[in-house]
């Protein structure tokens, strides 16, 4: 610890140098310039506008960028989404929300197969055996929540693709990416980092993809490599 | 004959005036100090990246932090300069004394204080303007004053006690200094000792740790600014102006 | 009304005792001489008289309080010397701007027409001025605060010899236009002799002589004459000056009293300032006596 704590210093100490030949500069400066003491004021204006006019324009900037969502309504996302994820653990369809529904397809497969191609993509799947004895299969794409320090990840990442196709469903992952964000804070991180690491925790929420599957009894379903869905 | 009264209160309010507009140059030497810690911050300050359906999220933060370190150094040593010779034989040719001094230095630097935290804290919305201006990356929108107005209050409150403290303690170094040179090395014992030592970890560590909330930090800073000020007054009143 | 009580004042530095023994009055409405060499506690005196620096023991009353650290003596009495300043940042124009707000009969348009008289830069800084030119603008200062105790310490240092002229003649006008007590210290006396009323000289830290002009021109007379008839003359009486003036001829300074008329010896008036030299004399006999 004193061993990082002298070095931590070093950079203080020059800080502090810097500062004060700086002090210093403005001091002499002033001696030397009359005209000093009128610009100052000016200066002072100046500034105090251009701050006030960031203010202004950082709102209006916003006008077309995402909302940015209390904690508690975090908490309530967190909520909806745990609630999802049961129901949908328990094939209680009847209790999904129908605001995190995407798509939904149907299709008259032929054969007993269904063959579901995951090509790289991690959705949770979920299969719902129905009594049916018609061909008819039904998925449904739901997505939950997903927001992080006020970005709408849903609309960031593009979906997985889902085709149906004869007796296959074929989801492609979209290609690994990358995207920086700059985030920005009022809080002082300097005094308070466990604070805001908890803030920034409760702040997010990270929800899945999920299809659901409705497949008659009598259809096996299995995926490319051959592992069978019961 | 007849004899003027000024009361201490007048003395002290057109020492207050006299001083602020004599003190102007130390704002704009403000608003250099924030510039700097602004060019410093733009590469943020720190940064997160979490992965999420095959996508790196990278978050850079981009706080305030580098430029109340800034400001404070500013603070420490505007807390100094008007402890000076040269600024108290100033005050000294005007009608004044020790207690009407000490006021109107203590008025100055809290409204200095309180000039400098609120420009602290809104100098981080010209990055925030600045930022997505010249970087083709994602924009997040951050929580601004509008949305949060309570956290963005605290902060400001806080930003503005950190620097009336590190000023109150730059003024009652300043007065000891004055007093004594050999004072001046005291800061800089201070800032090694306090650290390096145990006693100065658990100083440091009652002060800016263990805090329930910003408001009990806010609290602490503003006590400690009264301790400085207060310190540096029982010090100076007897001094003697060298004129 | 008195304006100053100093009893048995004195003042230590940390070697030095730079007040020994200070006793006077001063009373209001005055102009008075502070008459020193140099080193005498000149501006020591004045110092604590304006509430700058302490006393180390004894007594003083300015307006009937102790004047460190008061405000009221603040308030009503100033210090003009040559290490007054004023903050770089204002010009002298800003500084007679604010003078007013402090010292509450500050006389603007006193200021100012002494100002634009001695063709002062209004824009120009006070750390920036020449030598002469600061101490002319000090002594504006201070006369237009109008202060009912204003002192000058040295106060014509560095002005040309039109400037001091003019800052004698500025100062007796505005002092009997409004009357109030007034301290200059300097160690040239002659020069300021016409406009004082008293005159307070100080020696090695104590007072010498607190008197009236008048009576310090009547202090003393020079008796000049042959030798042999001067020592005669003055023997057992207290010389404070003599001086051969060639073989045969000496004069002596000695206390006024009833000389005799002798054939042989003139009487001559002693100016005030020779007084104030004499009195404060050590040596016997002159810087002549060195080159002996």
């Amino acid at each position: 610890m004193s061993n990082f704590g002298i070095l931590s210093i070093l950079p203080i100490l020059g800080l502090l140098f810097i500062i004060w030949r700086l002090l210093r500069l403005t001091k002499s400066t002033s001696n030397r310039i009359n005209w000093a003491q009128r610009s100052n004021k000016w200066i002072l204006c100046i500034y105090v506008g251009v701050l006030l006019l960031a203010v202004v324009v950082y709102e209006a900037i916003q006008a077309d960028g995402e909302k940015v969502y209390t904690q508690k309504e975090y908490a309530t996302f967190i909520d909806e989404n745990n609630v999802f994820q049961q129901a949908f653990e328990k094939n209680e369809e009847s209790k999904f929300d129908p605001k995190f529904l995407i798509e939904e397809w149907k299709q008259q497969i032929e054969g007993d197969t269904l063959e579901v191609i995951l090509n790289g993509s991690n959705v949770r799947m979920n299969i719902e055996w129905t009594n049916s004895k018609e061909q008819l299969v039904e998925a449904k794409m739901y997505k939950t929540y997903s927001y992080m320090g006020g970005i709408n990840m849903e609309k960031e990442i593009p979906l997985p693709t889902l085709e149906v196709k004869d007796n296959q469903i074929i989801l492609t992952a979209i290609p690994q990416k990358e995207r920086t964000y700059y985030r920005f804070t009022n809080e002082l991180t300097f005094f308070s980092t466990v604070n805001n690491l908890d803030s920034w925790e409760q702040r997010r929420v990270i929800g899945h993809t999920y299809i659901y599957l409705k497949v008659p009894k009598h259809i096996n379903v299995i995926d490319k490599d051959g592992l069978q869905f019961y | 004959m007849f004899l003027c009264n000024s009361t201490l209160g007048e003395v002290v309010w057109t020492q207050v005036k006299f001083k602020m507009n004599a003190y102007l140059g130390t704002l704009v030497s403000l608003i250099v100090v924030q510039i700097l810690g602004l060019m410093l911050s733009i590469n943020g300050t720190s940064s997160m990246s979490t992965n999420f359906n095959n996508t790196d999220f990278q978050f850079v933060w981009i706080t305030a932090d580098t430029v109340i370190i800034f400001v404070s150094i500013w603070a420490l040593f505007l807390g100094n300069v008007i402890t000076t010779k040269g600024y108290r034989n100033t005050n000294f040719s005007f009608v004044t004394n020790g207690i009407s001094n000490n006021l109107s230095n203590i008025i100055v630097l809290i409204i200095m204080s309180v000039f400098a935290g609120i420009t602290t804290f809104l100098s981080h919305y010209i990055l925030r303007i600045v930022v997505p201006f010249f970087n083709d990356v994602g924009y997040v929108r951050s929580g601004s004053i509008i949305d949060d107005p309570l956290s963005s209050i605290t902060s400001m409150g806080l930003m503005v006690s950190l620097i009336l403290m590190i000023s109150a303690g730059g003024y009652l170094w300043g007065t000891l200094v004055y007093i004594h040179r050999a004072y001046m090395f005291l800061l800089i014992v201070l800032i090694i000792a306090l650290p390096a030592t145990k006693t100065g970890q658990m100083i440091l560590r009652f002060i800016f740790a263990d805090n329930m909330s910003l408001f009990v930090l806010n609290v602490k800073f503003v006590c400690l600014a009264i301790i400085f000020f207060v310190l540096a007054m029982l010090c100076s009143n007897r001094l003697e102006v060298r004129r | 009304m008195t304006v100053i009580d100093c009893q048995n004042l004195k003042k230590r530095y940390k070697r030095l005792n730079a007040l020994e023994d200070i006793t006077f009055q001063l009373e209001e409405k005055k102009i008075t001489g502070l008459i020193g060499r140099n080193g005498a506690g000149k501006t020591t005196l004045l110092k604590i008289l304006a509430g700058f620096i302490r006393k180390s023991a004894g007594d003083v009353q300015v307006f009937s309080n102790n004047p460190f650290n008061n405000l009221r003596v603040s308030a009503n009495s100033i210090l003009v010397d040559d290490q007054m300043s004023f903050p770089d940042s204002l010009t002298l124009a800003d500084i007679l701007e604010v003078a007013p707000e402090f010292y509450k009969r500050w006389d603007t348009e006193l200021a100012n027409n002494l100002f634009k008289y001695f063709r002062l830069n209004p824009k120009q800084l006070h750390s920036r001025l020449s030598k002469g030119n600061r101490a002319t603008f000090n002594m504006i200062f201070g006369l237009a605060t109008r202060c009912e105790l204003t002192m000058f310490d040295e106060p014509t240092n560095g002005m040309d010899e039109a400037v001091r002229t003019d800052f004698y003649r500025a100062l007796l006008k505005d002092y009997i236009a409004h009357p109030r007590s007034i301290l200059i210290s300097s160690h040239h006396l002659a020069e300021m002799e016409h406009l004082l009323e008293d005159i307070l000289l100080i020696h090695k830290g104590k007072v010498v002589l607190h008197q009236s002009l008048e009576e310090v021109k009547e202090y003393a007379v020079k008796l000049q004459g042959t030798t042999d008839l001067v020592e005669k003359l003055t023997d057992g009486k207290e010389i404070l000056h003599a001086k051969q003036l060639d073989s045969q001829r000496k004069y002596v300074v000695i206390r006024k009293e009833d000389v005799p008329a002798l054939e042989g010896v003139t009487i001559h008036p002693v100016a005030a300032s020779e007084v104030c030299m004499y009195v404060t004399s050590d040596r016997k006999g002159g810087i002549d006596d060195v080159f002996m």
